[in-house]
Order: structure tokens, then C-alpha cells, then sequence
């Protein structure tokens, strides 16, 4: 190649060239320890520090099967603490994950489950399968270990998460305005809410409140019976979108780009998509419409690693959302007291603040 | 004879707005372009140049004929096969937030790296190439959406250079560029197909950089004609006075630009030389007057305007029916005539 005729600069400015890169690379494996660390002392917290205080000590010898002072302690921490946490790691990863993928396939900043109405197509997925079929009476407090429940209710809300986000994905390839777009995710939501709101209106007393409760969601709902069903969904989903960074990364450059650099876009959309649609509809299921993670963990791993570059977003954005969620976990039991609040209450505290930040900072142009 | 760089043959292009209907924009355009050529697309607002490009380069489906890159059928290429052939420059909005310059132009090697897009020490030499030859290093490490339109203009150049292609289209790469980065850009691409023996096919309205800096012109008149040639010769030929003359416009051949088209106001007899002769001569044209340098059989001529010795301190004599009047520069003579004008219509 021509690579030598036109050298114009000294040879030095290739040291630093690459010196730039490597003082971010150093200031991003940082972040990634500390994220880590974070996410370690999260997880010591959650398990310690909730209506009943138990030492971090004492934990660490009931997680490593040592003997403690009390006997209840350990089922406190295995039966009801541990799926709590691995719940709340779940939902943080694939609701970070989730907004991720949809953010650059959307080139929407504000695009996650809940805004785009992804969320209320996964409700409606488990809604009918929960009050239609007859087999499932009291659901929404438990779906045990049955494998056809679990299955139905995760393939429930991945499809109708999935069926969601075809329509606003073919709403976006028309429409080009990004405020639009989100305008009509909101009125989707609202026309989906309508109709589980109509299904609910039909069903028993019983289910009506459980329902309710489900909205709000929670991180406690999942036993160990469903812990592998929603653990491999989330698994898969992840598994995908780390084989997917190239595609998004081409993809930041909208799809002209992205088709003329090699990429199959529409190949690429749905497999991306489907794979947000899995975690979207697994974290319903499980946990309830979750609200703002989707949005806000993103935004602030962008925020923090200084980059748009996915192969490092999307290992940040899983860290992240499990600080975030595990964060909020903690804020919702109100450590010390036997009350709990909704895990919505606390997501949106947490995210409103930076849902407000991103439109501000979108005035001078929106950015992924 | 070598093989085009890109060929069309019997090209349609539009679009199918249903199973039976189609909108054809151009129909069997037979075009070439040659390895290192750098070519201009032309042609007023809507006339097609866009839809040309998008379909050239596979973004938009043809409806008839065939596009060829390097002697294979476009049609018949990968996605990823056609991204080692040809790479574009789009007029899409940027929404990359923090991607730095180095990184975006590592994108341009997506055709050549793995799943997990390493690059090798290989793929390093080719991006810091790349860089270098559009002159962006000191933009290396800094955020794309922090640089200049013209900044990001060149960056996106380096990385569709970093394709490594064969042609290179650009789709107006100079549109809301100010002059001298309009001028820049376009030296660019030019530097770069003949250093490196790329095609650069780029649509404009700088009609008259095209005209300066093209090898052949792609002309697309109003009739959706398309023509080609080099500048000089469609020039000859009259397709550009056609193409871009309108009641406010005409294309002076003389002096390879526009001027608008004005009210004649008389004829004017110059005697001058050399850069004087020239500026004096736009200046008269710009009030609306016919020049002569010599006198001609039939022609009534209104002024004269006459070149005088530098030491005199004056610079023109203007002589006119009232009488003659000496006039330091150009502007003080406008100046005269336009009283002049003034008191004809008057009167």
C-alpha cells in the first residue's frame, strides 16, 4: 500500500497515537476493579443488612457452610436472602443489557423496556398466560419449580415483549423524529396496559391484588425452584449480546453505515433485539415491569468509562446494573425495620434523577 | 485495457413504491469509472444524484440493468464482500457520543477483523495510514462529537479509507462545509486518488470546485439525462450552460461560474490589460453591462472605460456622452456609472 509515501508526521506521533489509547484502556480496567469491588460489597450488604441485621462475618461463614450462632440465620441467608440478591443481579444485568442494545439499535437515548412499551408487551404475555390458562390459579406469588409454567410464562413475556418491540421498530424505521418515536412507545404501553387491565377486570379478587402487587415489583418472588429457569434465560441473553459487540459497534454509525462496513442489519436487528426481548421478558416475569434501569445504567456506564465502545459497555453495563439494582434492593428493604417498599419506588427515585439528567444534556444534541 | 474501477451498464434507478408500481428516476445510465479517477456528480436538487450513489453502492435496490465493482456484479456480493470494495460517506447525522477519532476510523477495518473486532498490529498500520493521509492525527484521541463539521468530515473519510476499497462514494461530503473546508475536503479526495490509485466518485453542488478539480463530471440534467465527460468539454459542449441556466441564473462559459442573469443597462468599450482588464471587466458584468474590447459594426457603445498611466494617480478615464471624468479605482467608477444610469432614467 501507499502506507509509506504518506507519512507526513514524524514517527513519534505513532507512540502517541497509541500512548492515548493506553492511558484509557489503564483508567477503564480501574473503573472495572472498582465496579467489581462495588459489586462485591453489595452483595455482602444485601445479605446482611435487611429487616434482621446479621453479621457480614457470619454470613461469610453461612455462604461457606461454616457453622454460626443461630440456625435460623442460615435459612434467612440461603433461602430467602441469596435468590433475593442473585434475583436483583439477574434484573440489574438484564435490564442494563436490555436498554443497551435497544439505545443503539434505536439510536435512541431515551429507548429502554419501559419507555418503548417493551415492558407492558411482556406483562401482557404473562398476564395471558397466567389468567387464561386455568392450570396456573395463584401465579403471580409463585410459579414453583413447574418446568411448563416457568416455560410458559417466560415464553409469555419474551413474546409478547418481542411483539412490542417488531411494532416500534417498524413505527422507527418511518418515523425518524426520536421524540416521536418515544411518544408512541408511551401511547403502546398505555394501549397494551389497557388491555391486561381488561383481562384483570375478568379475573377473581385474589388475582386482581396479587397482580397489583407483581406491578410493583419485587426481588423476593423467586425461589430456588425458579432460579435456574431465570438464570438461564438471562444467561443466554447476556451470552448473545457479548457475541454481538461488533454488530452494535458498527451500528453506532446508524445502518447505512453499519450495511456498508459488512454487516447483515437485518439479521443483526433481530437477533440483538431478540435477545433484549428475552431479558426484558424474563426480568417481567420473575420481578415485575421493573421501571428507569433501563434507561439510567447505560447512561452512566457511558458516563463513567468515557466511551461508546460496546465491548467495553457491555461487560460495564452488567457491572453496573448490578451495583444499581443491589443498590436499590437495599434502599427497598429499609435495613432495620420490617417494612419494604415497592422495588419500582426505589428504581425510579434512583432513576428519574438521571432519566431528568440525559434530557437536559440531550438539549445539546442526543448522543449514544 | 484494464478493467473499469466501476461500471454500470443499462442502469434503472428509483423506487418500487409497490409490487407493480415503480417511480423510475433514471434509466439506462451507462457510466465508468477508472481506477485512480476522481469524479463529481452534478446535477440541480432532486434530479437523482443521491439515488444514483445509494444504489451504486447497494443501500437502495436497482430496478434495472447491472452495477459492477472491480468486473463482479454487485448484486451478486456479500454485504461483507462488496465492504472490501467499495466504502461510503454519508450525509447521515452522527449521533456517536464518545467514540474517539482513532476508534471511529478502526470501524473501517469491521469488513477485515474477527467477532470480536482485535485488531492486529497490521490493522494499527493501516488506521495510523489512514489518519495520517487525511491529516486528522492531532484529532487522534480526541471525542468525535467534539470536532468541527469539517473536522468530522475528514474523519469519516479516514475511516472509509481504512475499508481499504477500491472506490470510495461520497454523498455531498462538502454540504454545510464553510468555503476554504469546502475546498480542502475536495483537495483531499483529489490527493487521495492519485497517491493511492483510489476511485472517488462524490456528488456536489460546488459547481465551481467540480469544474476545478474534476477529472470527469457525471452530469445529471433536469430532462434526467445523464451525461459525462470532463469539465472543459461538457463546458464546449453547452450541457452545464443547459443544465444549471434558469430566469435568475446563467452559467457564463467565459468565466466557468454563475452570475446572475441582469437587466441589460448598455454596452461598454474597454481598453485595458492583463488582471486590471479582467476585474474591470466582472465589474461592469455585475452592473449589468456588455463588454467589448474593441469596437464592432452594429454595436452602439454607451461607455468607454480606458486604462491610464499608473503615475497620473488616477486609474481609469471613464468617458461617457456628458463628458469624461477620472476615477482612482474601481469602486469610485461604479460609483459614477451608477449616477450615470440614475440620471438616464430620469430623464
Amino acid at each position: 500500500m501507499a502506507a509509506e509515501r504518506l507519512d507526513y508526521l514524524p514517527e513519534t506521533e505513532e507512540n502517541e497515537l497509541a500512548l492515548a489509547a493506553g492511558s484509557r484502556a489503564r483508567r477503564q480496567a480501574a473503573i472495572f476493579v472498582i465496579l467489581a469491588a462495588l459489586g462485591i460489597a453489595s452483595v455482602l450488604l444485601s445479605l446482611s443488612w435487611s429487616s434482621v441485621s446479621i453479621p457480614v462475618g457470619q454470613v461469610l461463614t453461612i455462604l461457606l457452610g461454616g457453622e454460626v450462632e443461630r440456625s435460623t440465620w442460615v435459612t434467612i441467608v440461603m433461602d430467602i436472602r441469596l435468590p433475593r440478591v442473585l434475583t436483583a443481579i439477574l434484573v440489574g444485568t438484564g435490564l442494563g443489557l436490555a436498554g443497551l442494545q435497544m439505545q443503539t439499535v434505536f439510536r435512541n437515548p431515551l429507548a429502554s423496556p419501559f419507555t418503548l412499551g417493551v415492558s407492558s408487551g411482556a406483562s401482557l404475555g404473562v398476564a395471558l398466560v397466567i389468567l387464561v390458562s386455568p392450570a396456573t390459579a395463584d401465579v403471580f406469588t409463585g410459579l414453583g419449580s413447574s418446568f411448563f409454567d416457568n416455560l410458559g410464562t417466560v415464553a409469555g413475556a419474551a413474546l409478547g415483549a418481542a411483539g412490542v418491540l417488531a411494532i416500534m421498530l417498524a413505527v422507527a424505521s418511518r418515523v425518524k423524529d426520536m421524540v416521536v418515536v418515544l411518544l408512541l412507545g408511551v401511547v403502546m404501553a398505555s394501549l397494551v396496559g389497557a388491555i391486561v387491565t381488561i383481562l384483570i377486570f375478568f379475573s377473581n379478587e385474589q388475582q386482581t391484588r396479587e397482580f397489583v402487587e407483581w406491578g410493583l415489583g419485587s426481588f423476593s418472588r423467586v425461589r430456588w425452584g425458579e432460579m435456574p429457569f431465570m438464570s438461564a434465560a438471562i444467561c443466554l441473553a447476556v451470552a448473545v449480546a457479548v457475541l454481538t459487540t461488533k454488530p452494535l459497534n458498527a451500528l453506532l454509525l446508524g445502518e447505512n453505515y453499519a450495511q456498508s462496513m459488512g454487516l447483515n442489519v437485518k439479521w443483526a436487528r433481530i437477533v440483538i433485539l431478540g435477545s433484549a426481548s428475552l431479558m426484558a421478558g424474563a426480568v417481567v416475569a420473575y420481578a415485575g415491569p421493573i421501571g428507569f434501569l433501563g434507561i439510567a445504567i447505560p447512561h452512566i456506564a457511558r458516563g463513567i468509562f468515557g466511551t461508546s465502545d460496546h465491548r467495553i459497555l457491555v461487560p460495564g453495563s452488567v457491572l453496573v446494573g448490578v451495583v444499581v439494582a443491589l443498590a436499590c434492593g437495599i434502599l427497598a428493604e429499609l435495613p432495620n425495620s420490617s417494612l419494604n417498599l415497592p422495588i419500582n419506588a426505589a428504581t425510579a427515585l434512583f432513576g428519574g434523577p438521571v432519566a431528568i439528567w440525559v434530557l437536559l444534556k440531550a438539549r445539546r444534541g442526543f448522543a449514544l | 485495457m484494464k478493467e473499469a474501477a466501476l461500471a454500470t451498464h443499462a442502469l434503472s434507478v428509483g423506487y418500487r413504491n409497490s409490487r407493480r408500481s415503480r417511480q423510475v428516476i433514471l434509466q439506462d445510465v451507462n457510466l465508468k469509472l477508472n481506477q485512480g479517477e476522481f469524479i463529481c456528480m452534478l446535477g440541480p436538487n432532486g434530479a437523482g444524484k443521491s439515488t444514483l450513489l445509494r444504489t451504486i453502492g447497494k443501500m437502495q435496490p436497482l430496478l434495472a440493468g447491472s452495477v459492477e465493482i472491480d468486473g463482479r456484479n454487485i448484486e451478486r456480493l456479500s454485504n461483507h464482500d462488496l465492504a472490501t470494495l467499495l466504502s461510503v460517506v454519508l450525509t447521515d447525522r452522527l449521533t456517536v457520543g464518545r467514540l474517539t477519532t482513532y476508534e471511529l476510523v478502526g470501524l473501517g477495518r469491521y469488513p477485515y477483523t474477527g467477532w470480536s473486532a482485535g485488531l492486529t498490529l497490521e490493522d494499527h498500520r493501516i488506521i495510523q495510514w489512514a489518519i495520517r493521509a487525511t491529516r486528522c492525527a492531532n484529532l487522534a484521541a480526541r471525542d468525535v462529537s467534539d470536532l468541527s463539521d469539517g473536522e468530522r468530515q475528514r474523519v469519516m473519510i479516514a475511516r472509509a479509507l481504512a475499508q481499504q476499497p477500491a472506490v470510495m462514494l461520497l454523498d455531498e461530503p462538502t454540504a454545510f462545509l464553510d468555503l476554504p473546508t469546502r475546498v480542502e475536503i475536495t483537495g483531499l479526495l483529489k490527493r487521495l486518488s492519485r497517491e493511492t490509485g483510489l476511485s472517488v466518485l462524490m456528488s456536489t453542488h460546488d459547481l465551481d470546485l467540480a469544474l476545478r478539480s474534476a477529472d470527469t463530471l457525471w452530469l445529471i440534467t433536469p430532462e434526467r439525462e445523464v451525461m459525462h465527460g470532463a469539465p472543459e468539454d461538457l463546458i464546449l459542449q453547452g450541457a452545464l450552460q443547459s443544465t444549471f441556466s434558469s430566469e435568475e441564473l446563467v452559467f457564463d462559459a467565459d468565466m466557468g461560474g454563475f452570475r446572475p442573469r441582469l437587466e441589460a443597462t448598455g454596452n461598454a468599450l474597454l481598453e485595458a490589460e492583463g488582471l486590471p482588464a479582467m476585474w474591470m471587466r466582472r465589474a461592469l458584468e455585475r452592473e449589468g453591462f456588455r463588454v467589448f474590447d474593441g469596437r464592432i459594426a452594429g454595436e452602439k457603445i454607451d461607455v468607454e472605460i480606458v486604462a491610464c498611466d499608473q503615475e497620473e494617480g488616477a486609474a481609469w478615464r471613464l468617458r461617457t456622452g456628458v463628458g469624461e471624468r477620472y476615477c482612482p479605482d474601481i469602486g469610485s467608477l461604479m460609483i459614477q456609472l451608477r449616477a450615470l444610469s440614475g440620471e438616464n432614467k430620469r430623464g
